[in-house]
């Protein structure tokens, strides 16, 4: 699947360039607005990640560009601005989502993978890894075909662990993906530590392989191993 | 009070006063030249009757041919060769009202014989005209100081109304609008110096508040694309297999850094922002209904603390705010009273009075007072930066709400003062 990344800065375009290549996409960089408008004539992306201050040219305007010439590409913008104006216009552009800089690698997967389910996968939005099931829609897991009861922290934790599943996550990640961006609390965590472990314990007992592993203090990982 | 009723009630102040001096000076010396004539003419009137006197006029001719009221009446002997001059009162006929007169008292002899005369004269005949002099002397000063003070306010308009209008420009401009105070047309030069100044003024703000602008947006975009670019990096270090143990920490602690790097300048941003005015937008917030939304957020650290939340909110309050800016400022007091709580502590949240109190147990030892609303004073070592209280004070303030902190009775509590 082609990504098209926007981005001027080109430490960070080739960082997510590198980290969403393991999930199988194939990434394209432009670190201008006109390379960015060239790329989009030569082929086709499933998702643009656009950064919306460029040297040349305002953010915005690719987006005003890509609806009318009717691209079917996803946009995510990458801003560094957190204004809410801003965010509502660019939403209401038509970018279909948006991330504060800086954000983690691992928070921006799990958005295009989002993305890209909603555009690609209308009919059947179902989450699959080996013997877990994921019914986005319905928000209901299954393992082996046997509906597990999970709290809404537990969904999500879950959720963001097989969008990034062999990546280490860092505890900030989840906290700020998971717990809405608290990550400045103390005691974020022992949270994390519990919400996690309780999530282990159900998929084990359900006969899940325990997926879940703790990477030193830095963070988790979600993999068969 | 305004600059022309101020003038006027001074004009007028001063004019009534002027006014009954000149009035009363004006009826006193009046009254005493007509007194001093009624004597002369009482005098005049005895010069006459003695010449006529002289000359042998009988004395029964004056009780026929003296106007005023005279009396004569026969004495033993002369005893007031000198007139007498002395006050008098005269009856008006067939009305029960007295006079003023004045009354000459000598003594005459006529054919050998001794008289007494008395001749009285009023001084109101002429009175009456004093009074009406004077009434309408006055009438025709009050008229005037009437018409003076139309003219006054209309003169004042006039000349002012560049003043006014600049009033109005000054009230009206807000410098987000990038709009400059245009001075207004006029010929004065007081006017014309102060409107200039005042427009180079606006010329001046706006600049600035440009460069401001600008620049803290390139702050948040110079300093959040490094960041971006660090954390990153690091997390595809941290994907090594590789990695060991102490380099995991090292790591840790450079995400902890970058965190806190990325937090400061969020903080700082809207800080500034608040400081520019750049919030405009207004939303009616529903406090009791946000504080219940937000809270929600902070259910996980509640429970992880064992902290008892205790709700109460007995009226509806609405004020008006920019959305995220009543989210930030109601969550960095929810962040502050867990964050600062103890475990197994309490949380107290009442809404009464169009006041919101947040009250929390803690730790008692803690040197509180208004610096917590300081920049950067943080009073716990684990505690995150001391921005989250000083950006509520700064919301606070941003709306002219009031924010009071106090201690007792072993709780913290912050009060926010939403003026009706």
């Amino acid at each position: 699947m082609n990504i098209l990344i926007v981005e001027d800065e080109v430490n960070l375009a080739k960082e997510i360039a590198e980290y969403l290549s393991d999930f199988k996409y194939h990434c394209q960089q432009a670190y201008r607005y006109d390379e960015s408008l060239r790329l989009l004539e030569e082929c086709e992306f499933a998702v643009i990640l656009l950064d919306l201050k460029l040297p040349d040219g305002n953010g915005i305007n690719l987006i005003h560009y890509v609806k009318r010439k009717k691209i079917p590409s996803g946009i995510i913008v990458l801003s560094a601005n957190d204004e809410l104006d801003l965010r509502i216009h660019a939403l209401d552009a038509g970018a279909d989502d948006f991330l504060i800089k800086p954000f983690h690698l691992s928070e921006l997967n799990a958005r295009l993978k989002a993305l890209i389910r909603r555009n690609f996968h209308k009919g059947e939005n179902v989450i699959t890894y080996n013997e877990i099931k994921v019914d986005v829609p319905k928000l209901s897991v299954t393992i082996h075909d046997k509906p597990i009861l999970l709290t809404g922290k537990e969904y999500d934790l879950l959720l963001y662990f097989i969008a990034n599943a062999g990546k280490v996550i860092t505890k900030d990640a989840i906290s700020y993906s998971v717990w809405n961006s608290h990550s400045d609390m103390d005691v974020s965590n022992e949270i994390i530590y519990t919400h996690i472990k309780n999530l282990r314990k159900k998929l084990v007992a359900m006969g899940c392989k325990d997926y879940i592993q703790s990477v030193y203090s830095i963070g988790y990982k979600f993999d068969h191993r | 009070m305004k600059l022309v009723y101020k003038n006027i009630i001074i004009n007028a102040v001063v004019s009534v006063l002027i006014l009954f001096i000149g009035e009363f000076s004006f009826y006193v010396f009046l009254k005493n030249n007509i007194e001093k004539e009624t004597i002369e003419h009482l005098y005049l009137e005895r010069y006459f009757m003695l010449r006529k006197l002289a000359k042998g006029v009988d004395i029964d001719y004056f009780n026929h041919n003296i106007g005023d009221e005279l009396k004569i009446e026969a004495i033993a002997s002369v005893k007031h060769d000198v007139p007498v001059l002395e006050d008098a009162e005269m009856e008006e006929p067939g009305e029960e009202e007295y006079f003023a007169s004045k009354k000459i008292v000598f003594d005459v002899m006529q054919k050998g014989k001794a008289y007494r005369v008395s001749i009285i004269k009023t001084i109101d005949e002429d009175e009456g005209l004093t009074g009406s002099l004077a009434a309408l002397i006055f009438i025709s000063a009050l008229l005037m100081a009437a018409v003076l003070v139309v003219i006054n306010v209309f003169v004042y308009y006039r000349l002012f109304s560049p003043l006014y209008q600049l009033i109005r420009d000054i009230k009206r401009f807000s410098v987000h609008k990038l709009q400059k105070i245009d001075p207004p047309k006029t010929t004065i030069k007081e006017f014309m110096t102060l409107s200039d100044e005042i427009s180079k003024m606006s010329v001046q703000m706006i600049s600035d508040y440009t460069s401001m602008k600008e620049f803290t947006e390139n702050m948040t975009h110079e300093m959040q694309t490094p960041l971006a670019v660090i954390s990153s990096k690091i997390e595809r270090c941290i994907q090594d297999k590789d990695l060991t143990h102490e380099q995991a920490i090292l790591l840790t602690d450079v995400t902890k850094a970058v965190n806190k790097l990325f937090s400061i300048s969020k903080g700082l941003t809207l800080l500034c922002k608040l400081d520019n005015k750049q919030y405009t937008t207004l939303i009616n917030t529903d406090i009791a209904e946000l504080v219940k939304q937000r809270i929600h957020y902070f259910t996980d650290f509640i429970e992880n603390k064992q902290i008892t939340l205790t709700e109460s909110y007995s009226e509806e309050v609405s004020v008006s705010m920019d959305l995220s800016l009543s989210e930030i400022m109601i969550d960095n007091l929810l962040k502050n009273a867990i964050q600062h709580n103890v475990e197994k502590g309490r949380i107290l949240i009442t809404l009464e009075n169009r006041r919101l109190t947040i009250a929390n147990t803690g730790h008692a030892t803690e040197p509180l007072s208004n610096r917590n609303f300081d920049r950067f004073y943080s009073h716990s070592p684990n505690s995150s930066l001391g921005l989250g209280l000083s950006i509520v004070k700064k919301i606070v303030d941003y709306y002219g709400f009031a924010l009071s902190y106090r201690h007792e009775q072993g709780l913290h509590s912050i009060a926010i003062d939403f003026q009706a």
